[in-house]
């Protein structure tokens, strides 16, 4: 941190803070309306709306598929962003720097844009509506990411230290696991949440390719709330911001979250 | 530059250092290779037990490559590598008891100082116990006890490099190895640790390769000094050796500041350069052309006067100011005498005259003081 914190600074903070939580405070007693139609403040209050998400097969359908898709998302980004970061720097090779861009070029383009070329490719492809489609479509998504956060992580890790180690008289495995697994494991652990949050959160790309076959949770979200206005929206956001805090909160406690994003 | 061999000094030095005693580093001819560029080209070198050798070149000429390929994390491309008599070259570098330190320290910025030091010797699977004393005796050394419970990012690039020293040092290696330790720390501390680092190598008395591209560091620490040129070692000896008796033009001009100056050698103790016949010994040379060097500081500059009133130092030259430099311990001066431009130096100390741009002046030296290479310069 620079500078010193001053009471206008943290004035400041607060007010994004609440621009930021504000809407958890009208959704968390909505989610816990009894009311037929979305009407604050309730004027019953129940579990009603969580029953009825549960009971809503397409919803809960469409949770499976987006929780199967977030996981292949992200490991197969983490299978292509670790060893192309690693290439990235460890070695110097022609068109390095090309690559980097060419990798990370996704991050800079508006998802709507990147939706309508993605749609104009898979309708060719026949991957419309279909698991294959969707989990590459998210790939070219959250892979920037992950080799964004990798490449950091590798230099981080300049190859000295590991050549230390090594000099200390560490066999190659030693190494790997004593220095180049920890001190590689938060941009790691960082890599694999971002991939599968922002997976498991795409709704304007996956609006391009979802099929009446398949549809993702956002979407599925996303057609409920167009045709119906009950609380039910309220207590799935509930849910679904309890869950990202909780991934949060546990990569804060094993590894911190500061030291996971960077310094 | 051409290597131009001085008469009378191979490139191995007349005196090797440690002539007497056993070479507990021997390098044998050894060659690295990038494709069809040599970095390292058929190296030789005797280095005795305990002693520090300094190797000094400059940049790309392949320092850190020999010194990675001793280490072992460089394969060679030919030749031998021995320590104590037994080659090692093909040894995997974890295997070699061999310590490194780094130019950027290289602490594992995951463990503590305590831990950073530990590891060697944990791997050396080392009692828990004695790891701790151990531990403890390394920071001492290097003047950090109590800093084991440290992170290394809460420390000073000084003192960083001094725990990156002890790490190194715990485990007892039969060779340390130390890439440029120095050129990451202010000229202050710098001179510090040249002290401390030569104190502790001496103390311990182990054998020691030192990389540097600082002079005055290999002239003042080292044992020995090992001067690279293109891959090649083209001196091997004595600071005293590589500094007054370079074997080559090379050695002279990167070694120190010199006049190199183009001339013929018209006897065994006759040289001329520009309109003058100069005193000295040009090792058995009876003529052909020839580069003389002259230190700067050698040359003395006294009040225009006329020649033939004979010079103490028997050689001179009159020559007019050019250009005058204040270094603070030293001024130089740039002296055009008609054919060549001659760089003095005259200790601000000594309380001579101090003379000014464009004043006439004669200029003297001895004739131990001029180093003649035969042959051409360029
Ligand atoms: N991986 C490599 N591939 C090709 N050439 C290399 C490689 N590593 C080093 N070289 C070349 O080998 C030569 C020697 O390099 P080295 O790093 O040993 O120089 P150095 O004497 O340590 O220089 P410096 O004082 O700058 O550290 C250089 O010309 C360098 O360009
Ligand atoms: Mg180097």
């Amino acid at each position: 941190m620079i500078g010193k914190i001053t009471i206008p600074f943290r004035i400041l903070v607060l007010c994004i803070y609440l621009f930021l939580l504000g809407p958890m405070l009208i959704v968390l007693p909505l989610s816990f309306s009894n009311d037929s139609y979305l009407t604050f403040p309730p004027q019953s209050w129940g579990v009603r709306w969580y029953t009825a998400m549960f009971g809503h097969q397409k919803l809960m359908e469409a949770f499976q598929i987006s929780l199967g898709i977030a996981s292949t998302v992200t490991v197969l980004g983490l299978a292509a962003g670790l060893p192309a970061a690693y290439a990235i720097r460890r070695y110097s090779f022609p068109g390095r720097d090309a690559a980097m861009s060419l990798f990370t070029a996704p991050l800079l383009l508006p998802s709507i844009v990147l939706g309508l070329a993605i749609l104009l490719v898979f309708v060719q492809a026949r991957l419309l509506g279909t698991f294959t489609g969707l989990v590459a479509a998210h790939l070219i998504v959250t892979t920037p990411y992950v080799i964004r956060i990798m490449t950091t992580a590798f230099s981080t890790l300049p190859p000295s230290v590991e050549e230390a180690a090594t000099m200390l008289g560490a066999s190659p495995f030693t190494v790997f696991r004593r220095i180049t697994l920890p001190l590689l494991m938060p941009g790691f652990v960082a890599s694999a949440a971002l991939s599968f949050l922002i997976s498991f959160d795409e709704v304007v790309i996956s609006l391009f390719i979802t099929g009446p076959r398949m549809t993702t949770l956002p979407v599925e979200i996303f057609d409920y709330v167009e045709s119906r206005t009950d609380p039910m929206t309220a207590s799935i956001s509930v849910c679904l911001i309890a869950a990202t805090l909780l991934i949060i909160f546990i990569i804060e406690r094993t590894l911190g979250l500061s030291k996971t994003i960077g310094k | 530059m051409q290597m131009v061999e001085r008469r009378g000094a191979s490139a191995n030095g007349d005196a090797r250092p440690g002539d007497s005693e056993p070479a507990f580093l021997k390098l044998e001819g050894i060659t690295k290779q990038y494709g069809t560029y040599t970095a390292v080209d058929n190296l030789h070198l005797d280095l005795p037990r305990g002693k520090l050798l300094g190797l000094l070149g400059p940049s790309g000429c392949g320092k850190t490559t020999t010194l990675r390929m001793i280490a072992g994390l460089l394969s060679v491309s030919g030749g031998q590598i021995k320590v104590g008599g037994d080659d090692i070259a093909q040894k995997p570098p974890h295997k070699r008891d061999i310590g490194l330190v780094f130019q950027n320290y290289a602490l594992f910025p995951h463990m503590t100082v305590a831990e950073n030091v530990a590891f060697g010797l944990e791997m050396r699977g080392v009692a828990k116990s004695e790891i701790a004393t151990r531990v403890e005796e390394a920071l001492e050394m290097v003047r950090l006890p109590g800093y084991g419970t440290r992170k290394p990012k809460e420390m000073s690039g000084g003192q960083q490099q001094r725990v990156s020293l002890a790490r190194a040092l715990v485990i007892r290696p039969r060779i340390l190895l130390l890439d440029e330790p120095l050129s990451n720390l202010d000229a202050k501390l710098r001179d510090e640790m040249r002290v401390e680092i030569r104190e502790i190598q001496q103390r311990l008395s182990i054998t020691t390769v030192f990389v540097t591209h600082d002079q005055v560091e290999a002239l003042t620490m080292c044992d020995c000094v090992g001067v690279m040129s293109g891959g090649k070692l083209a001196q091997l000896g004595s600071p005293e050796d590589i500094y007054e008796r370079p074997a080559n033009l090379f050695v002279a001009d990167f070694v120190g500041r010199a006049n190199a100056l183009e001339g013929k050698i018209e006897d065994v103790d006759t040289v001329r350069f520009g309109d003058g016949v100069y005193k000295c010994d040009t090792h058995g040379a009876r003529n052909g052309k020839a580069t003389i060097v002259i230190r700067p500081h050698r040359v003395h500059v006294t009040p225009n006067r006329d020649r033939t009133l004979v010079s103490v130092m028997t050689n001179s030259v009159h020559g007019r100011v050019l250009r005058v430099t204040y270094i603070g311990d030293v001024v130089q001066y740039d002296i055009d005498t008609g054919t060549h431009v001659l760089k003095a130096e005259v200790h601000t100390a000594s309380g001579g005259h101090a003379f000014a741009a464009g004043e006439k002046v004669l200029c003297e030296w001895k004739p131990q003081d001029m180093l003649v290479f035969a042959g051409g310069g360029q």
